[in-house]
């Protein structure tokens, strides 16, 4: 707080004064109020005003070089030598670009100017003095100012900076989710300001009569310094820190209300000054296309040189300027062939113009802009329970979707539902599996609420976890006198006290939260203060709290009562093929299906947000139906945990299953109930939090009876087997169990379970004085501190002993190992890289199809960089022997490609990700064809991505759910963030944001494929349409003497990009389809054309300007022989125009795959629009467009006969080549989208014949997609299934069922990995 | 979306609706399409429809084109009385406005029945020059009061007459001012016995649309009767000013001459006919078009062309509705026609061949034995090669 007094006696503007509004009489506005230059709570992120819309955006958009380059032709149209084109009208297609993009970016800032305004117009609870009757009143967001007291309570968004004056909570703190600044979801405490005195009676948002100083504003989220002056003497303050300070944008949690100054407005708040612009990307196919540009500037310049050379020559055949009549000069100095050819360069820079495509990138945008909005309309990419659709945040690299090479997946969360669930421990060396029975119904039960409650991690809900009863038998008398160990009957390392220590370490050993009822504010919205005799009763609490958490909870009504609908429906078909035992098992819940959905009906809202415990069974209930059988204890069943990582709320929940039951915490105690017990209070001295170095955390607590210190630790296993006590190498009886435990864990690992060690250690008082002082002093040092707080906490946490483990799954989302699967016959090389321990790694890999067992399993495990690199050279070699062998033998049939699958550890990660190592690295990981990276960081899996990337050359696409993706997602070409449990960072971070892994299949299957198809064949006509137009100009340059002449009107030469043809491939770009989704999902391997880019290649360019050269030739001598000599020059540009807009959209006819009627509305519109125009341009006599008077020009030429044979026969001439090309590829030589457009004609004919026969059972192919749709209720079961049963037919795969599948084919798995293990070198 | 924008209230607050995407055709891309593959066998047909509707055409064509009786005649050397070459006399003495006048003779080898139009032909002349297309008026053209002209008349938009005088041209430019002005006489002699005077019509030679609307003279200014004070002739009319082109007819003159306005319709290409005169058929002579036998013809020769390598001729022809006497659209059908004939052959060969190739039945076998939920497996493990 130094610095704070320091700061003080500083210059004024390093802080600002805030003085309270209600002690001050005047209105904000008036020039005496102190916070009258405090800005006030309203925000604006448009960019433009009405006024300052259009030079704005104008400046903005001359900062693209296209727009400048044809700027700069159009000022060049302005001097009058090289004028080519009426002055106005050069300038349309320029205008015609600025328009639209204008009227885009208009329409972009509207809706932030919408969604403003939404923010603004937020209500929030202000203390109001005008009336005496101090109270609080709705206010608008916007009307908020500094120096305001607001009043907020639980789950209401913060609307500014404040500073936190009361909490309801006694001692003054408040909960906090900071989700949408920084993306963690913990909640965060915030701490009251105290001392301060309120005229010695309690506090009273109008006895807050003191002034606050505090910093001026800044971006600094973390740092806050201020504080609150008492008096006018120097010195009587309260200083204020970040713990103090509520920052916009974060939700408040766990806290009935508070009251708060507002310190910071509107664009002065933290959140708003972090507010950063989303990032501009590139997509790979606009690179190309960039690349392709360069060759039109190219193609330009030799055109313009060639004219200009060509200009001097002709002119140098004439000696004498003045007797040539067709020349005019004003003087014969101007006659020098040099200098004309000069100015003619750039009469040609204006008339070929179009030569670079200006549509191209504002089409571009248009029909990127639509692509999207098709995939957010896209039903399948919709999930329900949570009602997300995708959201694309990125909106130029859609296309990118389609060419994707490199996936780089997370596991928790993205693979998986990241919805823990207890499944064995071991205990002191003995397993207790926890054999599931009725998993069918959990899954669908708590897969559904879980993703609902998933706004904040608050759930109990309650697990249907079969308890072990030999635990059960351990635990029912468990009290603090065998947990300390002190009872001199017990010895002290029982199995039975191992038992119950380890139990309390679950419950207590964590961040959760508790709360005990539901939130309430004794204010309404209105600011009336509630009776609080209503509180008592709870139903009319939860409805005071619904009104309170206004329309949002309308919400959750309605998302509830969906969920209850499909629940029903997932109910019915057991899927189980054995399906026996789970009927009779389930006839045990009832009752609590009953009861859950009974607290549903009554009780809507609280569901959502306030999940219940709903029950703890009693320890005398006998066994396996306990459950069904159990009591409802009132004064638990109130109980909801709100947890930083479901882990801990998997282990909490489990742990209150056993009866060992957390109750609350504070920041120095935590409550739990024991089951011989009762209510226990334990002191919390101190709490090591988690760190990914450590890797573990710990909690350091006081015995309540024996005083005695007691440290329990929790963390993956290597971190915590790591630190154990001598004895467990020493003595036999520790290593047995340790080596048993290792052993449980190990197999939880095969399992596909997360495992967590536990243990514990008695700290003799002194040690623990003197380790307590260095932590404090590492605490508050002020360098160094993580790094001093890191070796602290590892001092502390040495010789411990070990209790156990746990094993806890995490389930995959439906569809992952289709998905995978079918990412895998697109040619995407998957990776996924995990902090997972690599046997639960490799586990879900398997069970997630991301290795099957015909690959080979290439293991690499090292410690130091030389091991690294030369067990990598080693596998590298194998795999190219390998590779070699079968070329030997050319007789002998051509035998698979063997498939690798590699493994590497974060350690050995971080060798191979070395410079020099990274080669071999990526060679190796080349070759292979799915890659997992177990245990690696957050940076580790940003380098790896960014070393494909730049490496390998890679198109990449990241996808993941959490903040330790966020550096993945960025680095990739392609981010994609799954609305998941784990708060917004990734979505925030990403481009796009979908609700489930398996939707990343039609994301890219599909709708990638279309926008790269799309967009490639979009870009390569739009080259094909600049190029024929302007090479049209060239020949007809070639016969009027070099002389820079057009002999097509300005009107439709100008016309012609922008109106005539523009929009048919528009449409193309947003609509057509080369093949149907079901066609595609049914074929990955179709995919490969993206990332091969084939539909747009280096070749694609040359083709384009071949054919173009082609079709303009064919047009241009059709003209000039047809016509012969009796011909003026706009009839003959009138009659090239018809055949040159006539060929080009047919040529997109021709392209034109699917035809709907978008298609056929703007081709033929297009058409007729450019006849009109013609028409009624040439009607009217007008001068404005010098040189020519285009007066009845089209009439006159068009009602000659001549006009018609020509324009036929020219239009079949120039795209006869073009057809017979397509229909002899597509014959003789399809490529696979043409085969499986074959296919696809072939289906649709069957199926035409089956509806002619009765009783047919073939569906149309639309059915069939409806029929789909209709079961989507039900989740990916059908598909799922089908994909299955036939994985297992036709590959030999094991069954890969999410349900009593499971099961069996971890057994499979299991034997597969003791197969591969033979392949593994471990050093 | 409030992307980006911290402290918006989540989305849960935003919509109370449920965000389902709506389930119509368009938004799910579902449109019903018609898709057509093309193939040999789908081609093919269009191929003979092609072949078959072009050599007909072409012959059609051909034939039109064979029908039409031209004569041409360069006389771009021709010589006068004095057997000198009028071209090298005009490049001598374009100053002092002599005028040089050839007289020959052509033969038409047979009647030309029909209407005849004679046109004057030019080769190597760039009517179709950027300057030279650009440097006209049109509001002058027009008949409009213009009170500064075109800058791109330049070097034609003004003359000095005089060191103080300077005047607006009217019609101001480089096409007004290199007007064509050849003029010729036709005699018909028959055999040789003859001596008939052809006469020819001035008019009906331009577009109606340039004569009615697009061409017109000034009408009279203010106060002045003279709608053609204050303007001056181009400088190599001759003193000739514009409304001395055709003295005789009313219609005809000023702005409104048909020689102007074909004229100043500029050619597409550097070699072109300009349509000159009309043959007037209500001679008893010539009431069914020109017969055959010698035509004396006189021309005035006053256009030079040699100094740009340029050649004159004078062409006869009849006219159909296709315009000149032109065989290259008729080849052209008939070339495209065949080859496409050809292409519908070959395509049928391809199409036998390959068109129920074996993918296509390897697809059609699996589909035999196909129910609707293995279709998609089966053939998801089946690869296209």
């Amino acid at each position: 707080m130094g610095n704070i007094f320091k700061g003080s006696n500083r210059a004024g503007p390093k802080y600002r004064l805030i003085v309270p509004n209600h002690i001050v009489e005047e209105g904000i506005k008036s020039p005496n109020h102190p916070n009258r230059n405090h800005r006030s709570n309203r925000i604006k992120t448009t960019k433009y005003s009405v006024i300052t819309f259009l030079p704005k955006n104008l400046f903005e958009q001359f900062h693209r070089f296209a727009n400048l380059y044809f700027l700069f032709v159009v000022a060049l149209n302005w001097v009058p030598q090289v004028q080519a084109f009426g002055k106005e009208i050069a300038m349309i297609p320029i205008v015609f670009v600025l328009t639209v993009t204008a009227v885009k970016d208009a329409f972009e800032d509207f809706r932030r100017y919408k969604s403003d305004k939404k923010v603004n117009s937020s209500k929030c609870r202000v203390f109001d003095n005008t009336d005496d009757k101090h109270d609080f009143h709705p206010r608008e967001w916007c009307d908020i100012h500094v120096g305001d007291i607001i009043h907020l309570s639980c789950n209401d968004i913060i609307p500014a900076d404040i500073v936190l004056l009361k909490s309801s909570d006694s001692q003054g703190i408040c909960h906090v989710e900071t989700m949408n600044l920084d993306g963690e979801t913990n909640l965060k405490q915030r701490q009251s300001v105290t001392g301060i005195n309120y005229e010695s009676h309690e506090y009273k948002a109008w006895r807050f009569k003191y002034t606050v100083e505090c910093e001026q504003p800044n971006a600094e989220i973390y740092k806050f310094n201020g504080y609150v002056k008492l008096s006018d003497v120097e010195g009587d303050i309260t200083p204020l820190n970040q713990n103090n300070i509520l920052l916009r944008g974060c939700i408040m949690r766990n806290t009935d209300w508070i009251e708060g100054l507002v310190v910071y407005a509107g664009h002065e708040t933290k959140s708003m000054m972090n507010n950063r612009n989303p990032r501009y990307k590139r997509s790979k196919l606009e690179r190309a296309l960039n690349r392709d540009v360069i060759w039109c500037v190219i193609i330009l310049l030799f055109l313009c040189f060639f004219c200009a050379a060509g200009s001097a020559l002709w002119l140098g055949q004439y000696e004498d300027s003045t007797v040539v009549p067709f020349i005019p000069f004003e003087s014969s100095e101007q006659f020098n062939p040099y200098f004309q050819a000069f100015i003619v360069f750039f009469t040609y820079i204006i008339i070929f113009q179009s030569v670079i495509p200006l549509p191209l990138y504002v089409s571009l945008e248009i029909i990127k802009l639509l692509q999207i909005y098709f995939i957010n309309q896209d039903l399948h990419l919709y999930y329900e329970p949570t009602d997300k659709r995708v959201e694309c945040r990125a909106l130029n690299i859609t296309e990118d979707l389609g060419q994707v090479e490199y996936i780089f997946s997370d596991k928790t969360g993205t693979l998986t539902e990241n919805q823990m669930e207890f499944k064995s421990c071991t205990i002191g060396g003995k397993n207790y599996p926890h054999v599931p029975e009725f998993d069918d119904d959990i899954q669908s039960e708590t897969g559904s609420r879980y993703s609902l409650a998933n706004i904040s991690r608050n759930s109990s809900v309650m697990e249907n976890l079969k308890l072990e009863t030999e635990i059960q038998r351990e635990l029912s008398c468990m009290c603090l006198r065998s947990v300390g160990s002190i009872d001199v009957t017990v010895p002290a390392n029982s199995h039975k006290n191992q038992v119950q220590e380890f139990f309390l370490l679950m419950a207590i050993c964590n961040t959760v939260v508790v709360s005990l009822h539901p939130h309430e504010d004794i204010m309404d919205d209105e600011g009336n203060i509630a009776s609080s005799s209503n509180s008592l009763h709870v139903p009319t609490v939860s409805a005071k709290v619904n009104l309170n958490q206004n329309q949002s909870e309308n919400v959750f009504i309605e998302k509830y009562t969906k969920l209850a609908d499909s629940e029903h429906r997932k109910k019915l078909p057991p899927l189980n093929q054995d399906g026996t035992t789970p009927r009779a098992s389930k006839s045990l819940l009832p009752p609590i299906h009953h009861r859950s959905s009974l607290d549903v009906d009554k009780f809507p809202k609280y569901t959502q947000r306030l999940e219940y415990m709903p029950k703890i069974s009693t320890p005398t209930g006998s066994v396996a139906g306990s459950i069904a059988g159990s009591s409802i204890r009132s004064d638990m069943s109130r109980t909801r945990y709100e947890a930083e990582s479901p882990d801990e709320l998997a282990l909490v929940r489990a742990a209150s299953t056993y009866n060992c039951c957390l109750k609350g915490r504070t920041a120095n105690s935590v409550t739990v109930w024991l089951p011989g017990e009762g209510e226990v209070e334990l002191k919390v001295l101190h709490m090591l939090s988690f760190d990914s170095t450590r890797k573990r955390m710990s909690v350091i607590v006081k015995h309540p009876l024996t005083k005695d210190i007691i440290l329990y630790t929790k963390g993956a296993d290597s971190a915590v087997l790591s630190v154990l006590s001598k004895k467990y190498r020493e003595e036999e009886e520790y290593i047995k169990m340790r080596r048993n435990t290792e052993e449980h864990i190990l197999e939880y690992a095969m399992l596909g379970l997360r495992t967590l060690c536990m243990a514990k250690k008695t700290i003799p008082k002194a040690d623990y004085d003197k380790w307590a002082k260095a932590h404090l002093e590492a605490e508050s040092s002020l360098e160094d501190r993580e790094e001093k707080l890191l070796d602290s906490a590892c001092r502390i946490e040495a010789d411990l002993e070990l209790l156990g483990a746990t094993g806890i799954e995490d389930k995959l989302q439906e569809g992952v190992p289709e998905t995978i699967h079918n990412l895998r016959m697109a040619g995407i090389k998957v990776w996924v890289l995990t902090g997972d321990k690599q046997e639960t790694a490799i586990q879900i890999a398997y069970s997630s199809q991301l290795f099957n067992p015909e690959q080979q399993l290439i293991v690499v495990n090292a410690e130091n960089k030389e091991a690294t690199s030369d067990l990598m050279r080693h596998h590298l070699e194998e795999i190219i022997l390998e590779e070699k062998t079968p070329q030997e033998t050319e007789t002998s049939p051509p035998t698979k490609k063997k498939e690798y699958g590699l493994v590497i550890d974060g350690k050995t990660l971080a060798f191979a990700l070395e410079k020099d190592m990274e080669k071999l690295f990526l060679v190796l990981a080349g070759k292979c064809n799915s890659v997992i990276c177990c245990r690696s960081s957050p940076i580790q899996k940003g380098l790896v991505v960014h070393l494909a990337r730049e490496e390998l050359k890679v198109l990449t696409l990241a996808i993941g759910d959490g903040a330790n993706d966020v550096a993945m997602i960025q680095m990739a070409d392609v981010g994609i963030g799954i609305s998941g449990q784990e708060g917004m960072q990734a979505v925030m971070a990403s481009d796009f944001a979908i609700a489930r892994f398996h939707f990343l299949e039609r994301m890219l299957l599909v709708h990638g494929h279309w926008c790269y198809s799309r967009m490639a064949r979009f870009s390569a006509f739009m080259f094909y349409k600049s190029l024929i137009s302007t090479m049209i100009l060239f020949w007809f340059n070639l016969y009027s003497g070099y002389s820079g002449n057009t002999h097509i009107d300005s009107l439709f030469l100008l016309g012609q990009h922008v109106l005539f043809t523009a929009f048919p491939p528009i449409v193309n770009g947003i609509m057509d389809k080369d093949l149907l989704p079901e066609t595609l999902l049914a074929f990955p391997s179709l995919y490969k054309v993206g990332p091969e880019g084939r539909t747009y290649t280096r070749l694609s360019f040359l083709i384009v300007f071949l054919d173009s050269v082609y079709q303009s030739v064919v047009v241009h001598f059709v003209c000039y022989f047809g016509y012969f000599e009796g011909v003026g020059i706009w009839e003959f540009g009138t009659t090239m125009m018809v055949s040159l807009v006539l060929s080009i959209l047919f040529h997109q006819a021709i392209e034109t795959y699917r035809w709907m009627w978008p298609q056929w509305l703007t081709l033929i519109l297009s058409f007729v629009f450019f006849y009109l125009f013609g028409i009624i341009i040439d009607s009217f006599f007008m001068t404005f467009d010098h040189p020519m008077t285009p007066y009845w020009v089209m009439q006159n030429t068009i009602s000659k006969p001549i006009h018609a044979i020509i324009v036929l026969i020219s239009v079949v001439v120039a795209l006869l080549p073009r057809v017979i090309v397509r229909s002899v590829q597509m014959t003789v030589f399809p490529d696979e989208i043409m085969k499986a457009q074959h296919w696809e004609k072939l289906k649709e004919e069957e199926e035409q014949e089956d509806e002619t026969q009765p009783n047919s059972r073939v569906a149309s192919p639309d059915s069939g997609f409806d029929n789909r749709k209709d079961s989507k209720d039900s989740g990916y079961d059908n598909k799922a299934l089908d994909m299955k049963n036939d994985a297992s037919e036709q590959n030999g795969l094991p069954e890969v069922g999410y349900k009593n599948g499971r099961v069996r084919h971890r057994q499979n798995s299991n034997q597969r990995t003791n197969e591969n293990q033979v392949a593994e070198t471990t050093t | 979306m409030a992307n980006g924008t911290p402290g918006t209230p989540g989305p849960e607050a935003e919509k109370a609706a449920s965000r389902r995407p709506k389930d119509t055709k368009l938004k799910q891309q579902r449109l019903p399409a018609w898709q057509p593959i093309l193939t040999a066998g789908t081609v093919l047909p269009a191929f003979f429809a092609i072949g078959l509707a072009f050599i007909p055409l072409g012959v059609v064509l051909l034939v039109t084109s064979n029908d039409i009786q031209e004569y041409r005649y360069d006389y771009t050397q021709c010589v006068n009385s004095n057997e000198d070459k009028c071209a090298d006399l005009l490049t001598n003495l374009t100053a002092t406005g002599q005028t040089c006048t050839c007289t020959f003779k052509i033969e038409l080898k047979e009647d030309f029945v029909g209407t005849v139009y004679m046109y004057y032909g030019l080769t190597n002349f760039y009517q179709n020059h950027r300057r030279y297309v650009r440097s006209r008026d049109d509001s002058q053209l027009h008949g409009y009061d213009v009170d500064s002209l075109y800058s791109d008349c330049e070097p034609f938009k003004t003359k000095k007459l005089n060191t103080s005088v300077e005047m607006k041209i009217a019609p101001c430019g480089a096409i007004a001012n290199s007007l064509f002005n050849d003029s010729y006489t036709f005699v018909y002699k028959g055999d040789g016995t003859k001596n008939v005077n052809v006469s020819m019509l001035r008019t009906g030679i331009a577009w109606a649309s340039d004569k009615d609307v697009k061409f017109g003279n000034p009408s009279s200014k203010n106060g002045s009767d003279d709608p053609w004070a204050g303007f001056t002739n181009p400088p190599n009319w001759n003193n000739k000013m514009v409304y001395q082109l055709d003295p005789d007819d009313e219609n005809n003159n000023g702005y409104k001459n048909e020689d102007l306005i074909v004229w100043m319709r500029t050619a597409a290409l550097p070699t072109f006919r300009k349509l000159h005169r009309r043959i007037n058929h209500q001679q008893t002579e010539f009431t069914d078009g020109l017969p055959k036998g010698q035509y004396e013809v006189t021309i005035d020769y006053a256009y030079p062309v040699t100094l740009f390598d340029g050649t004159k001729s004078i062409i006869l022809t009849t006219t159909s509705w296709l315009g000149g006497k032109n065989p290259f659209l008729g080849i052209a059908y008939l070339v495209v026609g065949s080859i496409c004939i050809l292409l519908g052959v070959i395509f049928l060969l391809i199409h036998l061949k390959w068109g129920r190739n074996t993918y296509r039945r390897q697809f059609v076998h699996q589909s035999q034995t196909r129910r609707t939920s293995e279709m998609i497996n089966v053939t998801s493990r089946t690869t296209f090669n």
